[in-house]
């Protein structure tokens, strides 16, 4: 939900703002969705969901992802329960909330919208 | 042997020598102050200070009791520096290309808004001029003081440009100056983190004490030495000039003191032409007595003077006792009657002559 709005909004005021800022912002809309898209598959710890983005070359450094997490559950769309570890301190095990599903769906197709846009663009 | 602390973070104890336990606080209130206001970000401190947690405690793994400074870097290069948290890829090659800076000398500050060129007390040799210049220019400042040095031999111009900076940039005395001299934000935190890192500082300085504070003697004493030649110079200088009054003062008081003999005992009566050149007013009306009068009214005005301007100067130096009261009054009397004579000469010369006032 926020990702393709922001980036439409983004569009639209693409005079106006730094390229940076731009692709920025992307990264960020970006981010989210695919954060819902591995937890649409299984829950996950926050540490495999970091390992996940890690190894599709999403994100360098960790911190990017504890503020993410905890602005998509404040948004209702992640919900996560505790689970005791041996290791260590709890730690948080996220899935997605009902509303997180039907947001990725929607999400999923405005992305495809995008993408058919763009290479059509491209052509 | 270093000082140890312990910390809760996440929920457990952790051993953690002081000098990291003070680089992980500033890291943790660096991410405090990124994440700002919105109500999420004490959730978001609490995840991340239990990532560290199962991070030192993955590493310590039971044989390593403290956690080190070199831990918490790690620590930072994997959650990363708050600022790589939104925008991933040009930030991070920054931050990697700042560390290796760091390892040469001197890191290259991003310099933000406000930077002003100071010099720097902390790192002067001289007077801090390259040490600020260098933070200001984002060079090293031995190159610089090596390009002054250069300078110097080139007609000397290294020494007067180096005098010109000293005196026209201002140190940085406070600690929000020194933030602004090497660019970064002035605000608490970092105002405290310099405070806290300038204090360190002091502790390894007390280490190479010895060493240091004998260079620092000798160039200070030499530079010493040069303003004390420069003041015995200006002293000898100004003794000079007061000598040359003092002297002429002197001739005015012999020649009017042969003046007065003469007029006295009139035998020097060639000398009456010479009043008349040096006292115009007296040719018309010579009347000797008058003219006494006039001429020991002048000694008295120049010579108590004289006296006075004397002892004043030279009287240190050949221990002369300070004027005492009685003799300060005597030499006002005196200067006053002198006057009054004058006046009196000057007046009975002018009723003789024309018949006015008295």
């Amino acid at each position: 939900m926020h990702g393709t709005v922001y980036v439409l909004y983004l569009f639209q005021n693409l005079d106006n703002m730094d390229i940076e800022n731009v692709k920025s912002q992307m990264r960020k809309g970006f981010l989210e969705y695919c954060t819902l898209l591995i937890l649409r598959k299984k829950p996950s710890y926050t540490s495999d969901i970091i390992e996940g983005l890690k190894s599709a070359h999403l994100i360098v450094v960790e911190g990017t992802l504890y503020p993410l997490l905890t602005r998509l559950k404040n948004d209702g769309l992640l919900s996560y329960e505790w689970v005791e570890s041996t290791q260590g301190p709890p730690r948080k095990y996220y899935s997605l909330t009902e509303d997180g599903q039907t947001i990725l769906v929607d999400l999923s197709t405005a992305w495809n919208e995008l993408s058919v846009s763009i290479n059509h663009l491209n052509e | 042997m270093k000082k140890t602390l312990s910390v809760n973070l996440g929920g457990s104890v952790f051993h953690i020598d002081e000098d990291a336990y003070s680089e992980l606080m500033d890291y943790l209130q660096d991410v405090k102050k990124h994440l700002g206001d919105d109500g999420s970000s004490e959730e978001v401190l609490n995840d991340i200070e239990q990532r560290i947690n199962e991070l030192f405690n993955q590493w310590m793994q039971g044989q390593r009791e403290v956690v080190t400074s070199a831990d918490v870097q790690k620590v930072i290069g994997i959650l990363g520096r708050p600022e790589q948290f939104n925008d991933d890829d040009e930030q991070s090659a920054d931050a990697t290309d700042r560390k290796k800076e760091s390892s040469i000398g001197r890191t290259e500050e991003k310099s933000s808004q406000h930077q002003r060129l100071y010099r720097d007390p902390e790192n002067a040799i001289l007077g801090g001029v390259c040490s600020g210049l260098g933070y200001y220019l984002k060079v090293s400042p031995v190159l610089l003081r090596i390009l002054f040095f250069l300078l110097v031999w080139f007609g000397g111009t290294g020494i007067f440009i180096y005098l010109v900076c000293w005196i026209i940039m201002p140190e940085a005395k406070t600690a929000s100056q020194r933030l602004e001299m090497q660019g970064e934000d002035v605000n608490i935190e970092n105002i405290e983190k310099k405070i806290r890192e300038e204090s360190e500082k002091v502790k390894d300085r007390v280490n190479g004490y010895v060493k240091s504070n004998q260079f620092q003697k000798n160039v200070h004493s030499a530079s010493n030495g040069i303003v004390e030649v420069f003041r015995v110079i200006f002293k000898i200088f100004f003794a000079l000039i007061a000598g040359i009054i003092g002297l002429a003062a002197l001739f005015a008081l012999i020649v009017l003191v042969i003046v007065l003999l003469a007029l006295v005992t009139g035998s020097f009566s060639f000398i009456i032409p010479w009043i008349g050149a040096a006292f115009p007013f007296q040719a018309d009306m010579m009347n000797a007595s008058s003219a006494v009068w006039v001429i020991i009214g002048m000694v008295l005005i120049i010579g108590i003077p004289f006296i006075a301007i004397f002892r004043m100067l030279f009287g240190k130096l050949l221990d002369f006792k300070a004027a005492s009261k009685w003799e300060v009054w005597l030499g006002l009397i005196g200067w006053f009657i002198g006057v009054g004579l004058c006046v009196f000469g000057c007046l009975a010369s002018l009723n003789q002559a024309g018949g006015v006032w008295i």
